[in-house]
């Protein structure tokens, strides 16, 4: 995993990419920080960081595309799979190295609040909550870019699908806000996503008795629910976008609430994109495209 | 030190390897032949790991390829068809990462990477930009990276790919200086070089395996006869009186000789008869202007099998 890790900084720095990376970063940030502390005489850096989360949303695509796109589509992949090194030590190396860059800029600001400091008085509770949370905040979004940054050879196809990918999951909450509360749409969707489910699940599998006991498993929970609970239908697809909304979970940070839930969730939506990337990579050894 | 039981690797409905089976003893320059899409490239990754098999087995070193993937993997280096350099790195630093990567102890690296860059005359260009170098040099970082951690297997895919003449004479002598050293698995489309290299052969074609033997056996099984020719000073008809009488030729062709006084001839036979022609010519004073055992040549062999 070091070698990675090594390799990978090294990358960012002997191409313009970390460096620019880390100017619109610092820029952007110390820009919302002269508008909004300096000029505004405010002491709440919260906002600051609350803007930040939208920068992280452009910024992390440009870091992430060419982090397994680069390597298939050089030739490079063969070196790093054939070398003895498991799947999972090449992908923490690169998430890493990606990371490393996100705590360079946390550095940097950590340099914004002792200018606030000096001039008035910071809540560094407030601030090691928030910071924390911008944090798990872009490692999620880094494990995002990388598991799909595993599923192309084009960096930019890459780039587009990951703010995308962002930007959708930044958009939950109002979408969350929006949807008709009415069982029959509850109903429809959630068919839907059961076939979504059993079309990926046979997808992935290729087996027709695997496709079909999983859609009569989820039939018969549907039917069970309709039989029993009714209700549920109105509700489910309201509270599960809640429960997914990254910016709600990420606010209760910049509000001084550190919450293991929220922890749980940012670190194994995180892990769980990471493993994503180490079945992608694997799938492709026995693929048969 | 490599062994290959029914490998078979399927495309959706396409068949790159039909149960392919082989070894190969440790020491052996074993040379990989085939046409485009015959499955050569197919059997090298997944000999290495880079991709697994629809079926079949590979021990690499008594590790299996699929179970035991990091063991047989530290047996291998691996040069694939386009060596895996990063552009942006200079030659030290790269050779620096693939022995971390390959978890080698940094001071073994180090006195390896010496010999590496004594061996494949790579000291002049170690503090050089991968990406400024020419074709030929890349190649051999290629294989330097293989060198690293000195794996007992080299698996070697198109290595003389791009290369000018003399580029190809020189990794062939970089081949045999490593002969004694490793066991080397190399493919390649250019027949000479497999030739000259190889103490074993594998022909593949449309995915299996059509021939595993030594160049000189392979031919020597499809010519089937022995062929000579011969080029003597006499008249035409005396000549042949004489070698009607030599023992075991089958048959007798003659040719068009362009040289005066001389007749050429080409004598078949299951046996070797070249002294049995000499005696016979020289006991009726009739000089051999030329004698040449024919034998078919690798391109012949290649052809024949790949016609099948």
């Amino acid at each position: 995993m070091l070698a990675v890790w090594i390799k990978e900084l090294g990358h960012f720095f002997k191409t313009p990419l970390g460096y620019v990376y880390l100017s619109v970063s610092l820029f952007i940030s110390g820009l919302l920080f002269t508008l909004m502390n300096l000029a505004a005489m405010s002491t709440d850096f919260a906002s600051v960081l609350q803007l930040l989360q939208i920068l992280l949303i452009f910024t992390v695509p440009l870091l992430t595309m060419s982090l397994f796109s680069q390597e298939r589509k050089h030739g490079t992949d063969h070196l790093l799979l054939t070398s003895g090194v498991s799947l999972w030590q090449v992908v923490l190396g690169k998430i890493k190295a990606t990371v490393f860059l996100l705590l360079l800029t946390i550095v940097a600001i950590i340099a914004y609040l002792i200018v606030i400091e000096m001039h008035g008085s910071v809540d560094w509770l407030r601030v090691v909550s928030s910071l924390l949370g911008y944090f798990l905040l872009g490692l999620l979004y880094i494990c995002i870019g990388t598991f799909i940054s595993c599923l192309t050879e084009n960096q930019m196809l890459a780039a587009i699908c990951t703010f995308a990918a962002l930007f959708a999951l930044w958009l939950l909450q109002s979408v969350a806000e929006i949807i008709p509360a009415n069982a029959s749409f509850g109903m429809w969707m959630a068919i839907f996503s059961c076939g979504a489910i059993v079309w990926f699940f046979y997808h992935q599998t290729q087996d027709q008795r695997m496709g079909v006991a999983s859609a009569l498993v989820l039939l018969f929970v549907l039917g069970l629910l309709i039989l029993f609970d009714k209700d549920f239908f109105s509700v489910w697809l309201g509270k599960t976008l809640l429960w997914l909304s990254v910016p709600r979970r990420y606010s209760s940070f910049l509000m001084g609430v550190i919450s293991w839930g929220d922890i749980a969730f940012f670190l194994g939506l995180s892990s769980l994109f990471a493993y994503f990337s180490v079945w992608k990579l694997e799938k492709r050894r026995w693929s048969e495209d | 030190m490599v062994k290959v039981k029914n490998l078979t690797k399927t495309y959706k409905k396409t068949l790159a390897l039909d149960e392919v089976s082989f070894s190969v003893k440790k020491g052996e320059i074993t040379g990989f032949l085939g046409a485009n899409g015959a499955g050569k490239s197919t059997t090298m990754n997944i000999l290495c790991g880079y991709i697994c098999p629809t079926a079949g087995e590979v021990l690499i070193n008594d590790f299996n390829i699929m179970e035991e993937a990091v063991q047989a993997q530290r047996c291998i280096g691996y040069l694939p068809e386009h060596p895996p350099l990063y552009d942006d790195m200079l030659v030290d630093e790269y050779l620096d990462f693939v022995a971390r990567l390959k978890g080698i102890d940094q001071e073994q690296a180090n006195l390896e990477r010496e010999q590496i860059y004594v061996s494949l005359h790579l000291s002049d260009i170690r503090f050089r930009l991968i990406r400024n170098l020419s074709k030929g040099y890349k190649q051999r970082i290629g294989l330097a990276q293989a060198l690293v951690g000195a794996p007992p297997l080299l698996i070697l895919d198109e290595p003389t790919s791009g290369l000018d003449p003399r580029q190809i004479l020189e990794f062939r002598s970089l081949l045999l200086g490593l002969k004694h050293k490793h066991t080397i698995i190399i493919s390649s489309h250019i027949l000479s070089e497999i030739q000259s290299v190889c103490d074993r052969l594998l022909v593949i074609h449309e995915g299996r395996i059509v021939a595993n033997d030594t160049p000189a056996s392979l031919s020597h099984t499809l010519q089937g006869e022995e062929q000579l020719s011969l080029r003597v000073r006499g008249d035409q008809e005396s000549v042949q009186r004489v070698l009607n009488k030599v023992e075991n030729v089958s048959r007798i062709e003659d040719r068009v000789c362009d040289e005066e006084g001389a007749c050429e001839f080409i004598l078949y036979s299951d046996t070797d008869i070249r002294e049995a022609v000499f005696h016979a010519l020289s006991h009726a004073n009739m000089p051999i202007l030329s004698m040449a055992r024919s034998h078919m040549s690798l391109e012949d062999v290649f052809l024949q099998l790949t016609q099948k």
